[in-house]
């Protein structure tokens, strides 16, 4: 272990001599963290490579990139639309000769900052890079590029009966390269588990603008297992740039429940009941009282507005056993107060009831401009009293908190209701949601189920892990990206974590970026 | 610019706050789908608008560009789960920045002026600061779509056509639109040339070569030879009727009818079918000479003050105080112009004179095949020789208004049509008012797109309920295939009635009933 804490140590001193030559570099009406280097030059050898119209930097583009899913944005000096595998290894190569740091970016639909440009560079878009590229129906495996939209990929197969099972509620828009980054889940993780389960091999640009292919096109590839390793990383190791994943045969039958509760107690005693039950829906997903005022009026799902809680339960398989599972269900909705349970009638309403359940976030709109998502992850047999605290502490803070999560899996998706432009506000919101997050740490649960972490909840790894954990965690990171120019300061601790980065989002700070044009 | 913000914000601050960037919009919008870039997407162009609002972006060339490349379809205000309505949004931008010309224009020349222009693209690529103070900064990256021909199959070797210029545009919205006899006089003219010995030597002597092969790609040649494919057929006369038709039979209802700029003249036929539809269903049907065009152009093209003009005098000609008298609907055959009058009562809410006349006349418009679908009696409504349909949702009949379902159930009851859905069809078609005139290379992708979704259903018709839409599919059916007929729903429904027997009404059936079919080129 002497070269992990070597490796660690290494990191720890490139991370703080980056810091502090940011800061004396670039001066003081550039915000700390923002890393300089030639940029003028920098465009011109990217134009060379790309062409000009794929690295963009007027202001127009840069603050159209400002933004991800999430609360947080930052500014990206320029911004690049490779499509191939190559042109992002030379992409890389070329800003590491800068000391530019690069972002990789898909859908931009991430909820934790992961893709916000922070420290500045060049935000590598792969929304272009969105070609099935071989299917092979009879290995069940598919090869895509990483800027694929996710639902897309279903679309393609699902004629032949098959389907692509991760499916984050942002399917509709999010890309599978930034699936592969997070490790997202989906609502039917319960059963089918998260995207690790379904990649089977990668090609990556590493950050030294090397190509490398991991795993293989059939499973359980020998060594180490780097597949594993990438998966979730973030885009802090690499950029994936093709993906090997594991297509499913579309099941015989599927059977969708509403059930509706007066409150969310009752609802979320019914997920540990029927967990307890040794029932393992597809899909067991809660809609608290607060999301429901947000979704109904924009889908119509027939959820009561006068409700506690309305849970989302899917059998799929053959048909036959379906019967006796929802007896089991009735039985167990009945005991905890159900006011009623509801199949859905046809596939039209079956999607409406998901799409109450996916639009969720988006729909929070209605309700304030803002909002933060927590994605913390609990035993579910602690999920009642979890969600009684959480509203106990959002009640403290003075916040609303809108409640729509993966029940039956324990991941939470509290969403702090805000407005931004309210002073103070966004520090409560941020306070209330690292007691949440201790909350669920103290419960035996953990931080992220499947956002990731980015720039939001990468100083709680902390919390979580000892030094020595972490520092193994450095040490691979170090090994991979010794320059710290791949996606910098997201996922492990760093000084850029949220509540520093949104201190600098003052309107002052982001004048000085050079925005006020 | 000071940071407080851009003084007309207040009118779009509670639509920008709903928007939380979820995403959700992108894969709806059929820019996006094309470009694959932020700037062209619903949610990167409300980032811009926000940050116009909030003062922090200047306006100018480049943001015109990105406002004018949205189809404005309305696709992403139906997947939008927080209700963000994102059309308001950008007619306040267009109107900021005014008609599209400086924009559409820079895109439109761009390509030649970099090419004369060489490597002096040079030294233009700093800071954004730098660029926004450039003059016009006429783009060499930006703006042009070289790398994307793989995203769509089945690019047919579309020529990046100059776009109409500004100030055609700006002349049709503020000196033709709001007169009828002026359009009426535009489309005689429209007429006279495509049927003229002058169009003719055009063709021959200009639009093809020796050979009489087609014009090379990015000439000008080209762009013209476009627009002469897209000149379509005129009728032999243009709609002209007495301003009330009484009910065929009892009377049951009394309703007002839009002429309609377009509607009047190209598809006059179109016209007398609907007005015969109405008679035959119980309605005596009202048309006021004093109408005048919908205004839906001027909203969507940055002159909110001339559709306010139209709009008042809409509500004018169609009060039930006037002289055209109590109505129970106003009705109107054409999608983005009944979206923009369903609008009157946001476009005037600011004119405290108005502000109530123009919601109550919102409220009665309808389109005609929402109505007919009700009025209609709940059995068969005639029969055509056989068929197989596809459906074309309008943008502004299904986005705009959210009327799905009574057309197809309109379809569903006539003898002989089987109706086959294409993918996408509630995908924009790339005609979008003017659009495929101001941005003819998107709008030629998104076309050759639609038609590959056609061609998958084997329909032998597409029905659309709007002028804009069988405009541009019949033109597609020329360019791209399938050799489909493209028919509005009301020739279809006046086609089947008269199938079944029934007799026609006056002022339908006659010659100008007899449709050209589309030709198959």
């Amino acid at each position: 272990m002497a070269d992990v804490a070597d490796l660690a140590d290494r990191a720890d001193k490139a991370h703080s001599a980056h810091i502090a030559g940011r800061a004396g570099a670039a001066g003081a009406a550039d915000p700390a963290f923002r890393v300089p280097f030639d940029r003028a030059g920098l465009q011109r050898e990217l134009q060379a490579v790309l062409g000009p119209e794929r690295v963009r930097s007027y202001p127009e583009d840069l603050i159209a990139y400002e933004n991800d899913g999430s609360v947080f944005r930052a500014l990206p000096d320029l911004v690049v639309f490779p499509t191939s595998t190559e042109e992002v290894a030379s992409v890389v190569r070329v800003c590491r000769r800068y000391g530019a740091p690069v972002i990789p970016r898909g859908a931009g639909t991430g909820l934790a900052g992961g893709t916000i440009p922070v420290t500045g560079g060049v935000l590598l878009v792969t929304a272009k890079m969105n070609r099935i590229l071989h299917v092979d129906l009879e290995s069940r495996i598919a090869v895509v590029q990483p800027g694929l939209v996710n639902i897309d990929l279903t679309r393609a197969v699902m004629g032949q009966g098959y389907f692509y099972a991760p499916d984050p509620s942002s399917q509709l828009a999010c890309s599978i390269g930034g699936n592969v980054a997070n490790n997202s889940g989906g609502v039917h993780t319960l059963s089918y588990g998260v995207t690790t389960n379904h990649v089977l091999g990668l090609t990556a640009v590493l950050p030294d603008g090397e190509v490398v292919r991991l795993g293989a096109a059939a499973p359980d590839a020998p060594g180490l297992d780097l597949v594993g390793l990438f998966v979730g990383s973030e885009g802090t190791l690499g950029i994936v740039t093709e993906v090997v994943v594991r297509l499913m045969r579309r099941r015989e039958a599927v059977r969708t429940f509403l059930a509706v509760f007066e409150s969310v107690r009752a609802a979320g005693q019914t997920v540990s009941d029927i967990i307890a039950s040794g029932l393992v829906p597809q899909a067991l997903e809660m809609i608290d009282d607060v999301t429901i005022q947000a979704v109904e009026p924009a889908v119509g799902a027939g959820i009561p507005m006068d409700c506690g809680a309305a849970l989302l339960i899917e059998l799929e398989g053959l048909a036959d056993g379906f019967d006796a599972q929802e007896a089991v269900i009735r039985r167990v909705c009945a005991a905890n107060g159900a006011r009623w349970v509801r199949v859905a009638e046809d596939p039209a309403d079956r999607d409406r009831l998901w799409a109450a359940r996916k639009g969720a976030f988006g729909a929070l709109g209605r309700l304030a401009p803002n909002y933060l998502v927590q994605d913390a992850v609990v035993p579910r047999s602690r999920l009642p009293e979890v969600l009684d605290e959480i509203r106990a502490i959002a009640a403290r803070y003075g916040l609303q908190v809108a409640n729509v999560f993966h029940a039956g899996d324990g991941n939470l998706h509290p969403n702090l209701l805000f407005d931004v432009r309210k002073p103070g506000e966004i520090q409560r919101v941020l306070a209330a949601g690292e007691e949440i997050v201790r909350l669920c740490i103290d419960a035996g649960g953990t931080i992220s189920g499947e956002h990731g972490l980015g720039i939001e909840k990468n100083a709680y790894l902390e919390w979580l892990f000892s030094p020595e954990t972490l520092d193994v965690m450095k040490a691979v990171k170090t090994a991979f990206d010794p320059e710290r120019l791949m996606n910098p300061e997201k996922l492990l601790p760093s000084p850029v974590s949220c509540s520093e980065f949104t201190a600098k989002m003052a309107p002052e700070v982001l004048a000085e970026m050079g925005l006020w044009v | 610019m000071s940071t407080a913000g851009h003084p007309d914000a207040s009118a779009i601050a509670g639509i920008l706050d709903k928007c939380v960037h979820c995403g959700f919009c992108l894969s709806a919008c059929p820019t996006y789908d094309l470009l694959r870039e932020e700037p062209d997407s619903p949610r990167g162009r409300i980032a811009l608008i926000a940050a116009v609002a909030e003062g922090r972006l200047e306006p100018g060339d480049r943001f015109a560009l990105h406002m004018y490349r949205c189809v404005g379809c309305l696709a992403c205000e139906t997947a939008c789960p927080a209700g963000v309505e994102y059309g308001r949004l950008v007619e306040w931008a267009r109107a900021l920045v005014g008609p599209p010309g400086g924009a559409a224009l820079v895109e439109a020349v761009a390509p030649a002026l970099a090419a004369r222009a060489g490597s002096r693209a040079e030294g233009r690529a700093e800071g954004p600061g730098d660029q926004a103070q450039a003059p016009a900064g006429i783009p060499a990256e930006g703006g042009t779509m070289d790398d994307r021909e793989t995203a769509l199959p089945g690019r047919v070797g579309a020529a990046p056509a100059p776009s109409l210029p500004g100030w055609a545009v700006q002349a049709a919205l503020r000196h033709v639109l709001p007169h009828p006899g002026r359009v009426r006089a535009a489309a005689a003219l429209a007429r006279w040339f495509s049927r003229s010995w002058l169009r003719r030597q055009i063709q021959q002597g200009l639009l093809a070569g020796p050979g009489g092969e087609p014009p090379a790609p990015g000439t000008i040649a080209a762009s013209l030879a476009r627009v002469d494919a897209m000149l379509p057929e005129f009728p032999g006369r243009f709609f002209d009727p007495p301003e009330v038709l009484p009910a065929l039979g009892p009377r049951r209802y009394r309703v007002g009818l839009l002429s309609g700029c377009v509607m009047g003249t190209l598809f006059a036929p179109s016209n007398e079918a609907t007005v015969t539809l109405l008679r035959r269903a119980g309605c005596e049907v009202v048309i006021p000479r004093a109408q005048t065009c919908c205004g839906a152009l001027n909203v969507h093209n940055g002159d909110p003050e001339g559709a306010r003009a139209m709009a008042r005098r809409n509500i004018q000609a169609f009060h039930p105080d006037g002289p055209c008298g109590p109505l129970d609907a106003v009705l109107v055959n054409a999608a983005g112009c009944g979206a923009a009058m369903k609008e009157y009562g946001h476009l005037l809410a600011g004119d405290p004179e108005w502000a109530e006349a123009a919601a109550a006349f919102a409220a009665r418009v309808r389109d005609v095949t929402e109505f007919l679908d009700e009025v209609l009696p709940e059995t068969t409504l005639g029969r055509i020789e056989p068929c197989r349909a596809t459906y074309q949702d309008p943008c502004h009949l299904a986005h705009g208004q959210g009327v799905r379902s009574a057309p197809r159930r309109l379809l569903a009851r006539i003898e002989g049509l089987e109706l086959v859905e294409m993918p996408g069809s509630d995908r924009c078609c790339g005609s979008a008012g003017i659009y495929n005139l101001v941005q003819p290379e998107i709008s030629e992708r998104m076309l050759a797109a639609k038609m590959q979704a056609v061609a998958s259903t084997g329909a032998d018709l597409v029905v659309a309920p709007n002028p804009g839409c069988i405009l541009q599919l019949r033109y597609g059916a020329q360019r791209y295939g399938p050799p489909v007929r493209v028919e509005h729903l009301v020739d279809v429904l006046a086609r089947a009635l008269e199938g079944s027997g029934a007799a026609a009404g006056p002022g339908a059936g006659d010659g100008s009933r007899s449709r050209e079919g589309p030709s198959h080129g």
